[in-house]
């Protein structure tokens, strides 16, 4: 019997050979057997807030016990994380840390929630999936930080586990994907849709680099595909490129492109658009699409002033969708 | 002995079954198992540090 593998977890189906990894590093053929080798290792375990994320609209305020392990399968030339998420395991310092201790550490340090992120969840699958059991039957709740390159059914089976799913949408591109990421758009969009239909609470990220994704076009094609797949109330967030790692020869994003995209948002009919990494007045701030009151007030990854009433407005009464309890 | 019409037809389906079984063992041979869940390594392969607590609490430099 041979003993190549078939990773089946995420698109690029990974044929392994004895001794040899996949494309994300951390799945690995050992004796004919596919092993996570980074299960319960985690690289970076911190508690951070949960804007930092970003997820605006679940428990704003409170902190958000954070994990990632080394490796990725997405091979971005932006990456900012680059250092932890395209190195062999071999090189990154982990700490051990099993599942079962995971919601305990959890409540100890105050957080309702638990971030599976920094790199990307899917390639630590089982350690997520594993966590993420143990965390809602201590009655904490699961965020996934995810590019969502990820197959169907493993996706269905760990989002049955999860609250939130904050994903990556990194063009409506193809050759984006393609050229900048070492992927394809369509398994995205498919991820991006189970969730929906799941019942997943969903918030969509954006990075817009300077001549790669920053085109009216190409955000207009984004903001109508999220407008008409995941509903007018999906928050974005478009977020500022900083040069690094491999493009850093672009410039940052101008301020003017990120309002630009919030304009074009605003006028595909999204309610709820954010900027990140960018110091501007009323960015981060939630506004009632019915008042235009604004009901809670941001700056950095802190609350400033949440005046929500058990999730409405409290001048209008407009419900503002969002996990707040 | 002769090759009659009934010994042809019998030559033709043993070689059409032989080269099926045969095909189709080198493929059982070659083609990859496919995985789904992996299983959990016993050792982690880079450096290992213990967690520190005070650490944890503060929030982390990756981006996310």
């Amino acid at each position: 019997m041979s003993t190549t593998l078939q990773c089946e977890l995420c698109p690029r189906e990974c044929v392994i050979g004895p001794g040899q990894s996949g494309d994300c590093r951390i799945r690995v053929n050992l004796d004919g057997r596919l092993v996570a080798v980074t299960y319960g290792f985690p690289c970076s375990v911190h508690v951070d807030p949960v804007e930092k994320k970003p997820v605006f609209h679940f428990l704003p305020g409170t902190g958000t016990f954070s994990l990632a392990t080394a490796g990725c399968n997405l091979h971005c030339k932006n990456c900012q994380n680059w250092e932890i998420s395209q190195q062999n395991p071999d090189v990154v310092a982990a700490s051990p840390l099993p599942p079962e201790q995971i919601p305990r550490l959890a409540q100890r340090t105050n957080c309702r929630s638990v971030s599976y992120t920094y790199s990307d969840p899917v390639v630590f699958y089982e350690y997520t999936f594993d966590t993420c059991v143990r965390v809602r039957e201590a009655g904490l709740r699961n965020i996934l930080v995810t590019a969502g390159y990820i197959s169907r059914n493993p996706a269905r089976d760990l989002f049955a586990h999860v609250d939130v799913a904050r994903i990556d949408l990194k063009a409506m591109s193809e050759k984006f994907y393609r050229d900048v990421c070492s992927a394809t758009l369509k398994p995205v969009l498919d991820t991006l849709e189970l969730a929906r239909d799941m019942g997943l609470w969903i918030e969509v990220i954006h990075l817009i680099i300077p001549t790669l994704n920053d085109r009216d076009a190409d955000l207009t094609a984004l903001c109508r595909w999220v407008r008409s797949n995941l509903g007018p109330d999906v928050p974005i967030h478009f977020s500022r490129f900083h040069p690094q790692y491999r493009l850093n020869h672009l410039p940052p994003t101008p301020a003017e492109t990120l309002n630009r995209a919030r304009d074009i948002a605003v006028a595909e009919g999204l309610n709820y658009v954010y900027l990140g990494n960018i110091l501007q007045e009323g960015a981060e701030d939630t506004v009632c699409p019915g008042c235009k009151q604004r009901v809670i007030r941001r700056t950095g990854f802190s609350v400033i002033e949440c005046t929500l009433k058990d999730g409405h407005c409290p001048s209008c009464g407009k419900e503002i969708p969002g996990r707040w309890i | 002995m002769d090759l009659n019409r009934r010994r042809f037809l019998g030559l033709t389906v043993a070689a059409i079954a032989g080269a099926v079984v045969a095909g189709w063992a080198l493929l059982r041979e070659t083609a990859p198992v496919r995985w789904l869940r992996a299983q959990r390594g016993r050792n982690y392969p880079g450096p290992i540090t213990r967690l520190d607590l005070d650490d944890v609490r503060k929030p982390g430099r990756w981006i996310g």
